[in-house]
């Protein structure tokens, strides 16, 4: 094929064969082409912006009156920042590399943990996903590349994650920890807010919301579990995308469960009682499963839209829908279509026309009722289809300040000893709570493949390049809140 | 050195190949160390960043790496005759530069941990064993980056290689690295994205 001749002479000396390739070859010429142009892409926009962040330190120092010794000391500072973090983009973390505090959280496919990092002393939170009950395999990468989207939006609605790496079994994420626990809890606690606070959170959440739909994404598994507290009290969503509610929003089959399970009345092993359940007795019963079903692989449906249920397709008002829910607990006490079983809540989203109703011993003011009628309805009409802006004009917000609300005081302050308090955490009762099926089988296997092969170096830690991704939203982040 | 000009010219030298590239203009913005940063802080990132990619071509290559196509793995000159086959050589090489790049007492990763006296001498190392594997790929197996049509990535992957070699001191512009030489000096199109 080729022709002999001269450099620089034109023509084709050799004809391209993209079959000679196998099928694992190609494959790895389309990944290391896909990275490479990633990378140049990225390298161009890094060397722009941290010029740019130099050339700004080197301005706001010669306009300030400070000694000069005191200039040179900035501007150290300023490369030991870059320097640092060139350094971090060639680490890799593992699971060594931080040391646990305390389980503070539970989920189908793992637990969430107070962590240390063991060289800078810094805390996170540390989310331990089992891999192989999350996806099939081909899906993980997809939906990394979707969160990694969204943990560099750098958004302060949005949980920031700040590394991710693997092993054989699991997929960690560090994730900033926000020490007010979650609305859950909150709720468990409270039972109700007042409207005053009611409102205080639902504004928070529209603008969280409102933040992730202008990203891109839907949410999706919207529920009190997911809203957490931060520091001095205000709201941020929970990492989502390889959630539990992902998977199961994805999964036709557990809805084909919900389908076509039989009726309360007649699976359970005490029917009388179960069918003259008053409402009371029915909430009490939901009240005492509340925790356990947020640590439940099946989870709970009670704020989930009627349209991802009837799999027809939905948009980002789903998450609408799931906020009315939540308004509607936190005035009455518990969701509107609160049942003692999935199944129930199931067939009770699906006939909301019917269902849903509004206590007569709650008193809740005309405003609130029509904002959740008006979430609570068909996508169609469902406030916020065409924007947030619908919803925030609406008159139960009135008053709300929306450019300043996450600069104003917090209802509830979390009043924090440390950093690693974790009294807003149920670690208590988590410890009583096992460990999802799949998990705890996992957790066997690996300990019952420790005994028989310790020391041979099968369990070598997963070490895995710890950078998400490369912007320098990022690095503004990562100084600024001084995460070194 | 003279004798090479009566080998038939390589694959990677002619047209259209030669002239192929991802990046235009000059990696002199992305390899120049930027002000008040660590220099060595920034050689061990972009040994670090480089050994990824050119693990990636190697993957992409190795299938074809035998002892058949590859009795050596130099490509021009006559093997020392202590050197193993390249199909041996060269992933012993890329496990070695692995290990290195991922030693805590060469390459600190620790918050505050600070690199070995003599940094400069290893990045130089490091850099002349990448040089062998980019020449290895480049002499032998150039056929197959272009079937996987990466041609144009690999050069561009190469020039930055060359670029930052000797932005950094790394021996790439003494031309006699590994026993082999700068590629760049030989063919005007390659020597135009290196400048
Ligand atoms: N970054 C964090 N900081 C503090 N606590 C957290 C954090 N992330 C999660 N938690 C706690 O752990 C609990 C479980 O976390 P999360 O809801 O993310 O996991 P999950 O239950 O496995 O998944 P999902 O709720 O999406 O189905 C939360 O309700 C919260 O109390």
């Amino acid at each position: 094929m080729a022709g002999g001749g001269q450099g620089g002479e034109e023509g084709v000396h050799y004809q391209r064969q993209p079959e000679r390739l196998t099928k694992t070859q190609q494959e790895k010429a389309a990944t290391a082409k896909l990275k490479l142009e990633h990378f140049y892409k990225v390298a161009v926009e890094q060397a722009v912006e941290r010029n740019q962040r130099r050339l700004e330190a080197e301005q706001r120092l010669a306009q300030d009156r400070g000694s000069e010794e005191r200039k040179q000391r900035q501007l150290r500072s300023l490369g030991e920042k870059e320097s640092q973090y060139c350094r971090l983009r060639r680490t890799r973390l593992g699971l060594d590399d931080f040391h646990t505090v305390k389980v503070i959280g539970k989920g189908a496919f793992g637990e969430v943990r107070l962590v240390q990092k063991v060289d800078t002393g810094k805390i996170y939170a540390m989310k331990t996903l089992l891999k192989s009950e999350m996806f099939k395999k081909d899906q993980l990468a997809h939906v990394r590349a979707e969160r990694d989207v969204l943990a560099e939006s750098n958004s302060e609605w949005v949980v920031q994650l700040f590394y991710s790496f693997q092993d054989v079994n699991y997929l960690y994420l560090i994730m900033e920890f926000l020490p007010g626990g979650d609305l859950m809890t909150m709720l468990i606690k409270w039972d109700t807010f007042s409207e005053d606070v009611t409102r205080f959170y639902i504004a928070e959440c529209v603008l969280a919301i409102e933040a992730i739909h202008k990203l891109g994404f839907i949410h999706r598994d919207i529920k009190p579990d997911n809203i957490l507290i931060d520091q001095s009290g205000h709201v941020k969503l929970s990492d989502f995308g390889l959630s539990t509610g992902f998977h199961k929003t994805h999964d036709s089959a557990y809805y084909q469960r919900l389908l076509t399970a039989p009726k309360p009345s007649s699976s359970s092993s005490n029917p009388q009682t179960q069918i003259h359940l008053t409402l009371k007795e029915r909430v009490a019963t939901w009240k005492a499963n509340r925790r356990v079903m947020a640590y439940s692989t099946v989870g709970t449906p009670d704020y989930i839209a009627p349209e991802i249920f009837l799999q027809q397709g939905y948009g980002m008002e789903c998450d609408w829908w799931s906020l009315g829910a939540i308004m509607f607990e936190c005035l009455v006490g518990w969701p509107p279509f609160c049942s003692e079983n999935a199944h129930e809540t199931y067939r009770k989203i699906i006939n909301w026309r019917e269902q849903l109703y509004f206590p007569e011993d709650v008193h809740i003011s005309a405003e609130a009722e029509d904002l959740i009628r008006r979430l609570i309805t068909s996508a169609d009409h469902r406030l916020g289809r065409h924007s947030a802006d619908d919803l925030k004009a609406h008159p139960f917000f009135a008053g709300v300040n929306w450019a300043t609300i996450r600069q104003v005081e917090a209802p509830f302050i979390p009043q924090l000893k440390s950093i690693t308090d974790t009294s807003y955490f149920p670690t208590d009762e988590l410890e009583d709570v096992p460990d999802a099926p799949a998990v705890a089988a996992m957790r066997q296997q690996q300990d019952t493949a420790g005994a028989q092969q310790s020391g041979n170096g099968v369990a070598e830690t997963g070490k895995d390049l710890a950078f998400v991704g490369y912007t320098y939203k990022r690095f503004d982040m990562m100084t600024k809140k001084g995460m070194w | 050195q003279q004798q090479q000009v009566e080998e038939p010219e390589p694959l990677f030298m002619k047209q259209p190949f030669a002239r192929s590239a991802i990046v235009k203009g000059s990696f002199k913005t992305i390899t120049a160390l930027p002000k008040y940063v660590d220099p060595n802080e920034w050689l061990a990132l972009n040994l670090f960043e480089f050994f990824q990619h050119l693990s990636q071509f190697w993957d992409l290559t190795s299938p074809s790496c035998t002892q058949t196509t590859c009795p050596t793995t130099h490509p021009t000159h006559p093997p020392p005759p202590q050197n193993p086959p390249a199909h041996i050589y060269i992933p012993s090489l890329l496990t070695h530069l692995s290990s290195l790049l991922s030693s805590p007492s060469h390459f600190p990763t620790r918050h505050a941990h600070p690199f070995p006296r003599n940094f400069g001498q290893i990045a130089r190392e490091v850099y002349a064993q990448m040089w062998l594997v980019f020449e290895h790929v480049y002499w032998r197996h150039f056929e197959v980056v272009v079937d996987g049509g990466a041609e144009a990535h690999w050069n561009s992957l190469f020039a930055h290689f060359v670029t930052f070699g000797r932005e950094f001191g790394m021996g790439a512009e003494q031309g006699g690295m590994g026993g082999g030489e700068c590629y760049c000096d030989r063919g005007a199109e390659m020597k135009s994205w290196c400048l």
